[in-house]
């Protein structure tokens, strides 16, 4: 059974470009537009990877991961966050909030294949 | 008592090795700070002279001594490395050579010159020297530190990876961190669990496990904490590089007991496993260490030892020596086994027996295994015979006032050892003419505008069935107008014949041609390359030359992989069987008696639009009959161009294990050899090289009676 | 996920387990691993229905199978074990856990 990936983004440009990425490794991808949308939609179905970005309108990333990781069925999911270079210190933050790992913006393909290999195996 | 014994073993191990010193030596020349060739050198002598007393070569013992004296303080750094100790040790390598001939029944060797060298090298060590003084200490620049690992040998590293309690909490999987690390080399972990309380007390979500992992691979440490990224700050990290941990406690402490015990022999690793879990259930009861460090140390110990031994077998399998006459029986051997096996095909098949057939197929299966085995067994790389062009090079270019360079390219490249055995006359011709004719004084290269210092490349690849090596120089070139002046002087050709560039290049190759203005101790007496081209004919090679005047010149051998057996296409006139070598073969054509009528009474045919000439085999070699209304032709790249031979029949693929020809057989030199079928009949190898040049030359000579 | 049974015959406890053993229900398998040794002084473990499996699945049996050990009763696996189940013990340095001695380790005979 193909393993269902939620990719979190505002921008619909890296939504697709992670969607598009995650299909071709054979995931099954679900996509949600800020926190909330995401938050929603992964109470409504069960994820096995949430790849968020930080920085979003309604619900933050960083918000997100709490809120994620105050769900039972969502305490031990891999979660990797999207940042900048210049975000170390939101890196930390969501760190502490519970994240997974981090992938820095802009990313390759692969880089994003090889990331959710070592958290999701 | 007398007892003999067989010294073949050293002297073939010291001949091997005084080549092996003669490289050292010349890259020693390169490079004099290389402690590592340093060592090679002494390493050689002493072997030499340890191995030379223990068999009974006395005098070469007692000469090495002398060399591996001075060169152990070359080691030490007491005096340096200079051209005058490299000179005098190359020296001294020929002697002990000499010293090893005079005793295998060649001539005494010169005993003046042994005295001359260790009357050199004496004078190098500086307690020895007039004037006394402390020597300068030699100059090490490329000495390395002895720790430093080499990159392209694996290194152990003990990683230590101790996960908070929590780190579940983050959705990290640290299985998934140990796969990671098994993608990187050969891993063992060996989990620490000494923290998992009883089951009663046991927090399913919490992650109470330690590792131990052991990775052997050719990666760096960083490579190791790029894996353990996302979880640096939560857990504890711990990345060793063993090996060299390892070697300065060994060095230190000496060894520990039951690592020694096992590296004897005397215990089993498994037996010391055995002895030593008690001690560790003691001392887990005694609470001082938990059962899993006990067993990650036995851990790391087999790790450790594993890579030792593995090394080790390395070492020791790379090479078996036998004697050559042997590899060439075995090779006779399997031509009969293959002629044979044609036999047993051929039987099989005519009695139709199923079983019987199944069973030939698979003994041809094994026969190509062998045969394929066979030959690679024979297959030498050629840069033994490179190497020994570096001191051709340099000596001959001292002697003549030039400066060389030699670099060589594609060492690698494998041979059959009968065609290396036998090419190395002819490039020393080559080499020699390159030197003595090609490079200019460096005096006329600076007029010239090019580097003082020539280039002499010498190259070898693949090419499909063969292999090419270049001899290149970027000396003066060939002059098309002057081989031209001297083949009309030599009566080679008439002073109305008219000559390509290309012909006039081939001049070089014709008996009795010579253009050097003066001739000198170095390239010979004008026997050199018509010599060179027959012998590289009967290697069923062939050469070729460019040049381009002022710029350089480039001769290129092409070579067969190997003499012994061929792939060829079997072809029948009337019921005479003939092979083609298969790598000259570009395609067969039908040759209708229309074709014949539309050319004329021309040998050519149309192929595609290509007009193409070619031989009746029936006719070359008088076979009576009448050709079948359809002929087949076999077009093949002769030279360079297309030429088509004509026969009835084309059988097809045939492995050809070839026998050389009498002398007296007529036509002998248009075939290269002949081949027993499975039918028990016999196929000649045809030559086509030769026998394309006879035929244009029996053409040229009717031509001119007319 | 988890069935206990007793055979009485042989007066040994099965756990029957199957489907994902992760950290997701760690919780719930640790909870039907002490119902099962309460119940019974032998218990075995049957992986042979297993999907999945992580290292706090390890845990949990590595524990269980010392503290059985220390209070004189058993712990065994019985049908087939999984192949990536052997594999996964054996990467994750487990292959030797839970053994005083060679013949109690829970482990031994199995991943060889």
């Amino acid at each position: 059974m193909p393993k269902t990936i939620m990719t979190v983004d505002d921008s619909s440009s890296v939504r697709q470009m992670v969607g598009m990425t995650l299909k071709g490794a054979g995931f099954t991808v679900v996509e949600a537009v800020d926190g909330v949308d995401g938050l929603n939609k992964a109470k409504a179905s069960a994820m096995d990877m949430i790849i968020t970005d930080l920085n979003m309108p309604n619900m933050d990333g960083i918000a997100l991961i709490t809120a994620l990781r105050a769900v039972p069925s969502y305490k031990f999911t891999p979660i990797v966050m999207l940042t900048t270079e210049s975000q170390a210190t939101r890196k930390q933050e969501g760190k502490t909030a519970g994240a997974t790992g981090w992938i820095v913006k802009p990313f390759k393909p692969e880089q994003l294949l090889e990331v959710v290999k070592k958290v999701l195996g | 008592m007398n007892v003999e014994i067989d010294t073949s073993a050293f002297t073939e191990e010291a001949y091997e090795l005084l080549s092996e010193l003669e490289d050292s030596l010349l890259e020693l020349e390169a490079s004099p700070g290389d402690q590592e060739l340093i060592s090679r050198v002494f390493r050689a002598m002493h072997t030499i002279k340890g191995s030379g007393a223990m068999f009974g070569f006395d005098a070469v013992a007692e000469f090495t001594h002398e060399v591996e004296t001075v060169f152990d303080m070359a080691r030490n750094g007491t005096i340096p490395v200079t051209k005058q100790l490299i000179d005098l040790t190359l020296a001294a390598r020929d002697h002990i050579r000499a010293l090893l001939d005079a005793a295998a029944g060649g001539e005494p060797a010169d005993q003046v010159n042994a005295n001359r060298i260790i009357g050199g090298l004496r004078s190098l060590s500086p307690d020895k020297k007039s004037g006394g003084g402390a020597a300068a200490p030699a100059s090490t620049p490329g000495k390395a530190p002895v720790n430093t690992p080499s990159a392209d040998e694996p290194h152990i590293f003990r990683i230590r990876f101790i996960p908070n309690p929590d780190i579940f909490a983050t959705g990290t999987n640290p299985l998934l961190l140990l796969n990671e690390l098994r993608e990187l080399g050969e891993c063992r972990a060996v989990a620490i669990t000494e923290k998992l309380p009883d089951f009663y007390d046991l927090d399913a979500e919490v992650c109470y496990t330690g590792w131990e992992i052991f990775l052997t691979a050719k990666i760096g440490e960083n490579a190791i904490r790029d894996v353990f990224i996302f979880v640096e700050d939560e857990c504890e990290l711990n990345i060793r590089l063993l090996d060299r941990d390892q070697m300065i406690r060994d060095q230190e402490d000496g060894k520990k007991l039951g690592q020694i015990l096992v590296e004897r022999g005397d215990v089993q690793q498994n037996d010391l496993e055995r002895a030593l879990l008690p001690l560790g259930d003691r001392l887990v009861k005694a609470g001082v260490i938990s059962q899993d460090r006990v067993r990650a140390a036995l851990t790391e110990q087999q790790v450790i030892q594993e890579k030792h031994d593995k090394k080790k077998t390395a070492e020791t399998a790379t090479s078996v020596r036998v004697p050559s006459e042997k590899l060439d029986s075995l090779v006779d051997l399997v031509g009969e086994l293959v002629t044979m096996q044609a036999r047993l095909n051929q039987t099989a098949g005519s009695i139709g027996d199923h079983t019987l057939q199944l069973i030939a197929e698979e003994v041809e299966r094994l026969t190509a295994e062998l045969r394929d085995n066979t030959m690679s067994i024979r297959m030498l790389t050629i840069d033994t015979t490179f190497n020994k062009f570096k001191r051709l090079v340099r000596d001959l270019s001292t002697e003549l006032g030039k400066e060389i360079e030699l670099i060589t390219a594609g060492g690698e490249t494998e041979l059959d050892k009968t065609v290396i055995d036998q090419l190395n006359d002819p490039l020393v011709h080559i080499i020699r003419n390159s030197i003595d004719h090609g490079v200019e004084s460096p005096d006329l290269r600076r007029a010239c505008g090019k580097n003082p210092t020539g280039k002499i490349t010498l190259s070898a690849i693949h090419s499909g069935a063969s292999v090419l090596i270049r001899v290149q120089d970027d000396g003066a070139g060939l002059d098309a107008q002057r081989l031209r002046a001297k083949g009309i002087e030599k009566g080679l050709l008439s002073p109305d014949d008219e000559l390509t560039e290309k012909e006039a290049f081939q001049l070089i190759f014709a008996a009795g041609f010579s253009t050097a203005a003066k001739i000198t101790n170095v390239s010979g007496r004008g026997v050199g390359m018509d010599v060179v081209r027959r012998s590289i004919e009967g290697l069923r090679g062939s050469i070729d030359v460019t040049s381009t005047l002022g710029k350089g010149t480039t001769i290129t051998l092409k070579l067969p992989l190997t003499l012994a057996i061929i792939e060829g296409l079997l072809v029948m006139v009337e019921k005479e069987y003939f092979v083609l070598p298969l790598a000259a073969v570009e395609e067969c054509v039908e040759l209708s008696r229309e074709d014949v009528q539309k050319a004329h009474g021309r040998h050519v045919i149309n192929v595609r639009g290509e007009i193409i000439p070619y031989i009746r085999i029936r006719d070359r070699f008088e076979i009576a009959g009448t050709a079948p209304d359809i002929e087949q032709i076999v077009i093949s790249e002769v030279d360079e161009k297309r030429i088509g031979f004509v026969v009835d029949k084309v059988v097809g693929q045939h492995q050809t294990v070839i026998k050389t020809l009498g002398k007296n057989f007529q036509h002998s030199e248009e075939f290269s050899g002949a081949t027993i079928l499975g039918n028990g009949g016999v196929a000649l190898i045809l030559d086509l090289t030769k026998m394309v040049r006879y035929v244009e030359e029996e053409e040229i000579r009717e031509l001119d009676v007319q | 996920m988890f069935h206990f049974s007793m055979d009485n015959a042989r007066s040994v406890g099965v756990l029957s387990l199957s489907g994902d053993l992760t950290i997701r229900n760690a919780a719930e398998f640790k909870e039907a691993m002490a119902n099962a040794m309460d119940q019974a002084n032998q218990l075995e473990i049957n992986m042979t229905e297993v999907e999945r499996i992580d290292l706090t699945t390890l845990q949990i049996l590595c524990s269980a199978h010392r503290t059985l050990l220390k209070k004189g009763k058993s712990l065994a696996l019985s049908g087939t074990v999984p192949a990536f189940i052997r594999e996964t013990v054996q990467q994750a340095g487990f292959a030797d856990c839970a053994g005083e001695n060679e013949t109690s380790g829970l482990w031994k005979g199995v991943t060889n």
